[in-house]
């Protein structure tokens, strides 16, 4: 078959990283706070969590409707650069940002009532504060089984082939051991996923030989 | 609308890789400014995805235009030393044939279509 996948009825893995897709539409799933900040608000907010927790993603699905530069911090010297100030700005490794250019875009966010909302894995508070923005803290918590089964069967929905049946399910307790598999992280859990979508599809097409 | 048909869909390295492709324009005032055949290869999973294009076929826009609606042909042979298809469970690599008709216009508007194809380290032939 040239295609594994359509012998479990979907068009590819369900559980591809949507950057390796042109035309790629998100399923988002709402964990409480998919509504974004208020534009020139005069505020930080800051979503905190470990390493594939969906700090990422939330920051992108929020940049969607309200549009504002993206500026993502990486590692080593990439991350020597003044960070961006508009009405709504998004920083993505925030903690990242060397503090001789974070205090003064925080002081700039501040003067102009700007709306900061950041990916970081350190609490910016107490600086935002010093300058006089108000802060909103977001800690998102690592996956929990249920969560992960509904965005599952959603990402599996999307792929299934018109008229087509997907024998593809995940079970809670499939949930909980990639998440303990995954350390809590989407992201190592949608490696899981992909494996385990895979698995399934090549073990179909064996059968069906 | 583009449909393209190969005359296999498995091959090996220095195969030739033929098939014909039948395109039907929506607008018969839409007047194509370049067309090709690319065959390419590409990454699907989790990570970073590549894609290359192998090789590329320009096609005179004027010919296109006559072969409106009648199948038109195409053949290429398939490099040694590329990369062979692969399904892994964290990503696999694909190849296909792709069609692809460029019409003028500031957002350049084009049709497109692919098929998937199979390069093999070796086939059954019966």
């Amino acid at each position: 078959m040239i295609n594994l996948y359509n012998a479990i009825g979907l068009g590819r893995n369900p559980f591809v990283a949507k950057d390796n897709l042109t035309n790629a539409e998100e399923t988002w799933l709402d964990r409480g706070y998919s509504t974004a900040p208020k534009i020139k608000a005069k505020q930080l907010v800051q979503i905190l969590g470990d390493k594939g927790f969906g700090k990422s993603s939330h920051l992108n699905h929020w940049r969607s409707p309200t549009g504002g530069s993206y500026c993502y911090y990486p590692p080593g010297l990439g991350r020597w650069k003044f960070p961006k100030v508009e009405p709504i700005v998004y920083w993505d490794e925030a903690d990242r940002i060397p503090f001789i250019f974070l205090i003064p875009a925080l002081l700039w966010a501040s003067l102009t009532h700007a709306t900061i909302a950041a990916g970081t894995h350190r609490d910016l508070s107490f600086w935002a504060k010093l300058c006089g923005l108000t802060v909103t803290t977001i800690t998102l918590p690592p996956v929990d089984a249920e969560t992960l089964q509904t965005w599952a069967i959603a990402e599996i929905n999307a792929v299934t082939l018109p008229g087509q049946t997907c024998p593809l399910h995940l079970s809670i307790p499939e949930a909980e051991t990639i998440i303990k598999k995954a350390h809590g992280s989407w992201r190592s859990a949608t490696d899981y996923l992909h494996i385990w979508a895979a698995a399934i599809a090549k073990q179909t097409e064996q059968n069906n030989l | 609308m583009i449909d393209i048909q190969l005359d296999d869909q498995q091959f090996c390295w220095g195969d030739t890789l033929s098939g014909q492709f039948i395109w039907q324009s929506d607008n018969p005032d839409k007047i194509p400014k370049s067309a090709d055949v690319l065959m390419n290869w590409f990454t699907e999973g989790r990570g970073t995805g590549d894609r290359q294009t192998v090789e590329k076929q320009p096609l005179s826009p004027q010919k296109l235009l006559d072969f409106q609606t009648r199948p038109f042909p195409f053949s290429f042979t398939i490099p040694r030393e590329v990369p062979m298809t692969y399904d892994g469970y964290l990503f696999r690599l694909m190849w296909e044939l792709e069609v692809k008709i460029v019409f003028p216009g500031i957002f350049r508007p084009q049709d497109r279509a692919t098929c998937v194809f199979q390069v093999l380290p070796y086939l059954q032939r019966d």
